[in-house]
Parts: structure tokens; C-alpha cells; sequence
């Protein structure tokens, strides 16, 4: 850029927009960096306003609904729709949301559903085809509940067989029963058969670990909980 | 235009109004600067239906551009006024515009259209200049009429008024200055 000389009468040829685009420039540098030409530019600049509002000529009244509409019709067609990087995230971030919404629907539904055929199976298993009374079911449970939290399970049916002979319950088809319904040995029936029944008070949530032995200590603790008082 | 219609708000406040393309700030600067602004583009164009529609240019230029102005580089109206200037310029260099009977100058360092049959210096009483610049000596109120409402360059005016550069530019400073001293 050429050396740029100031001149009188250059500070109010910028004010009035007269100045070439070079001279413009350097000016305005100087401007900022000198505080007394800049107050001038101020007075300068004051004075032209001031003549401009003097000279105002009122525009027709419907020119500034007509800008107004415009503008603003803009401004609400850009907010209606716009690329920007924040809208995607955002629609990306709503597809999500609905798209987890409507999987958690459907995922309760479908719990839903075989809750109710669950809940089916098991009326029709127990209460109507019961190889002997619930109660006795009951006396069952709790006896085994009581002898296992003594002895642990020896992967047998040891304990349940002395119960059912106690009561001349014994035979192979009471022991079918107990298997088709995961009973395979005394634990299983007390944490397993007994889940079957509506208001059961053996569920714990699963089937206990079928190693046993190493199972042990963990099954006796938790049988304990049910000690009787 | 009446003054007292004239809403008060500081020059920032209005721009960030502006910025944030606020319906309020659109109102207070329509209502602050338009006449002012029809003013220079009145008696650029000297026809009312070109004006209003280069006032609606001028207004959404402003609305879309308001982040490129710079407040370092002088006040609000300034800015305006200099891209009102310049758009009237471009319109009357236009095309279409260079068939209209109201062709009649171009501020340009290079290229100079003047109508002689239809001289800007004949037409100075006919929109003419009110208030205190009207007040001031003929040969000082031209200048200001000239450059600021008409959008000559400082070369094409020395030219039209066949004196030299700098006695144009002290005749400026003069103008301005008595300007001022008047609204002291």
C-alpha cells in the first residue's frame, strides 16, 4: 500500500462516504490509533446526521409493512428449516429419543405378553393339575427350606423323598412332577417348583448354581434368611 | 420528518437488537433512520417509485448485513448512509436503469455518465436542502449537497466544478465546519 498523507479536508470526504476505497482504509487506521482525530470524525459525523435528519423526506406508509413482511417472512422461512450443524444434531438427537421410546414399548408389550401366557401356564400346572393339594405343596416347601438350611442339597431328592413318604406321597408320578417343573434334586424343587406357584415364598429369582458343593455356602446363607421363627 | 417521533435508544442497545434480527429493533430503526436514509435516495433517484423500492433494498441490506458493520469505524448512520450511497450508485449503473430518463450521474473515478440535458446542478432547487445547511453560502452548500446527497466522488466534482482537488477538499472542511458551528 502506497504512503498514505493525510489532507485537509479527508476526514469529512470519509464521513461523507467520498473517499477512495485506499484512502478509506488508512484513515480508518489512524483513527484508531489517534484519539483527537477520532473525537473529530465524532463532531463530524454528529453534523452530518443532524443535517441528514433535517432533510429527512418521509417515505410512503405502506413501505415499511412491505419491508417488514419481507424480512420477517425470511426470518420464519430460515426457522422453519435450516442446516445448520446444531438443527442436525438436534433432529439426530429426536429420531433417537423416539426411536428408544417406541423399542421400550415395544420391549413392555412383549414382557407384557408373556407375563399373561407365563401366568397361564402356571395356573394350569398348579392349581389344576397339582398331583396333591397346595397345601401340602406349601408344608413341603417349608419342611425342605428348614432341612436344607441344616444340611445342604446332595443333589438328591433325599430330603423331599422323606417328606412325601412322611406323608405316602412317594411315588414316581409326584417325582415326574418335580422334574418337569426343574425340581432335580431337593434344592431345585424348593427354588425351582416352587416358583410356580402365585404366591410363592421361595422365588429368589433363578435357579441356584448347579455345582453344588461349590454352592454350598452360598445356598446355606441365603436359605437362612428363610429360617422359620 | 418529525423529530419528536424519534424513539431514544442507545446506538448498542439498537444493534443488538438488530443482531439478534429482533422485530422491536427493526421498528425503532425504520423509525429513527428512514426518513433520513429516503432523504439521500430521493434526491439520488429524483422519483418516488424507484426510491421507495431502493429504500426497501437499502432497509433488508441493512437487516442482512448488520453483522458487518464495524462500530470502529464510526456511527450507525454513517454506515447506512455509505451503503445507501453505494447501492444507488449500482442501480443507477444498472442495466436496465441506464434506459431511464433519470439517468443522470454515476460516482465513479473511471467511468462518468452525466446527462447534460438533465443537469444535477438544475435540479438542486428542486428537491433542494432544508434546515441550518441551507443556511450556508451557495458555493459551500453545493459541496454538501453534492457529495453527501448525490453521491459524487471528490474527483468528479472538482471536475464539474472545474476547480482544483485541494481547493475542493478545504472547501469541504469549511462546509463542514460552518455546519457545525452552526449546530453549536
Amino acid at each position: 500500500m502506497e504512503q498514505y498523507i493525510f489532507e485537509t479536508g479527508d476526514l469529512e470526504l470519509l464521513a461523507m462516504g467520498a473517499l477512495p476505497v485506499e484512502k478509506e482504509r488508512a484513515l480508518y487506521l489512524l483513527l484508531e490509533e489517534n484519539e483527537v482525530l477520532r473525537a473529530e470524525y465524532e463532531e463530524i459525523e454528529s453534523s452530518l446526521f443532524l443535517t441528514s435528519n433535517e432533510n429527512a423526506v418521509e417515505p410512503p406508509k405502506q413501505v415499511k409493512d412491505e419491508i417488514a413482511s419481507f424480512v420477517f417472512e425470511e426470518v420464519e422461512e430460515k426457522s422453519t428449516f435450516s442446516f445448520s450443524a446444531v438443527n442436525v444434531f438436534k433432529m439426530a438427537a429426536s429420531i433417537l429419543l423416539i426411536g428408544s421410546l417406541a423399542f421400550n414399548f415395544i420391549l413392555w408389550k412383549d414382557t407384557n405378553s408373556k407375563s399373561t401366557i407365563s401366568e397361564s401356564i402356571v395356573g394350569e400346572d398348579t392349581l389344576e393339575d397339582l398331583p396333591f393339594s397346595e397345601p401340602m405343596f406349601n408344608e413341603m416347601f417349608a419342611y425342605l427350606k428348614t432341612e436344607l438350611s441344616e444340611e445342604p442339597c446332595k443333589m438328591d431328592f433325599r430330603t423331599t423323598r422323606a417328606f412325601l413318604s412322611s406323608h405316602n406321597l412317594d411315588t414316581p408320578e409326584n417325582l415326574a412332577f418335580l422334574k418337569d417343573h426343574e425340581g432335580h434334586c431337593d434344592c431345585e424343587v424348593l427354588m425351582n417348583v416352587a416358583q410356580y406357584f402365585p404366591d410363592n415364598k421361595y422365588r429368589h429369582g433363578g435357579i441356584l448354581p448347579k455345582v453344588h458343593k461349590m454352592a454350598k455356602p452360598m445356598a446355606v446363607s441365603f436359605l437362612r434368611q428363610y429360617r422359620v421363627r | 420528518m418529525n423529530q419528536s417521533k424519534k424513539l431514544h435508544i442507545e446506538e448498542s442497545d439498537l444493534l443488538e437488537l438488530l443482531k439478534n434480527k429482533d422485530r422491536n429493533g427493526f421498528n425503532i430503526l425504520y423509525q429513527n433512520y428512514s426518513g433520513a436514509i429516503y432523504g439521500i435516495i430521493i434526491r439520488m433517484l429524483r422519483e418516488e417509485g424507484e426510491a421507495t423500492d431502493m429504500l426497501q433494498e437499502v432497509f433488508i441490506k441493512i437487516w442482512n448485513k448488520i453483522d458487518s458493520y464495524d462500530r470502529k469505524k464510526g456511527r450507525l448512520f454513517t454506515w447506512m448512509a455509505n451503503l445507501t450511497r453505494n447501492l444507488v450508485i449500482d442501480r443507477i449503473r444498472s442495466a436496465d436503469y441506464k434506459n431511464h430518463t433519470l439517468k443522470n450521474f454515476v460516482r465513479d473515478d473511471n467511468v462518468r455518465v452525466t446527462d447534460s440535458e438533465y443537469s444535477s446542478v438544475m435540479k438542486i432547487d428542486s428537491i433542494g436542502l432544508k434546515g441550518l445547511v441551507s443556511e450556508l453560502k451557495p458555493d459551500l452548500k453545493i459541496l454538501i449537497q453534492k457529495i453527501y446527497f448525490e453521491g459524487y466522488t471528490q474527483a468528479d466534482l472538482a471536475e464539474e466544478l472545474d476547480i482544483p482537488l485541494g481547493t475542493l477538499k478545504t472547501r469541504v472542511r469549511a462546509a463542514i465546519k460552518a455546519l457545525r458551528k452552526q449546530f453549536d
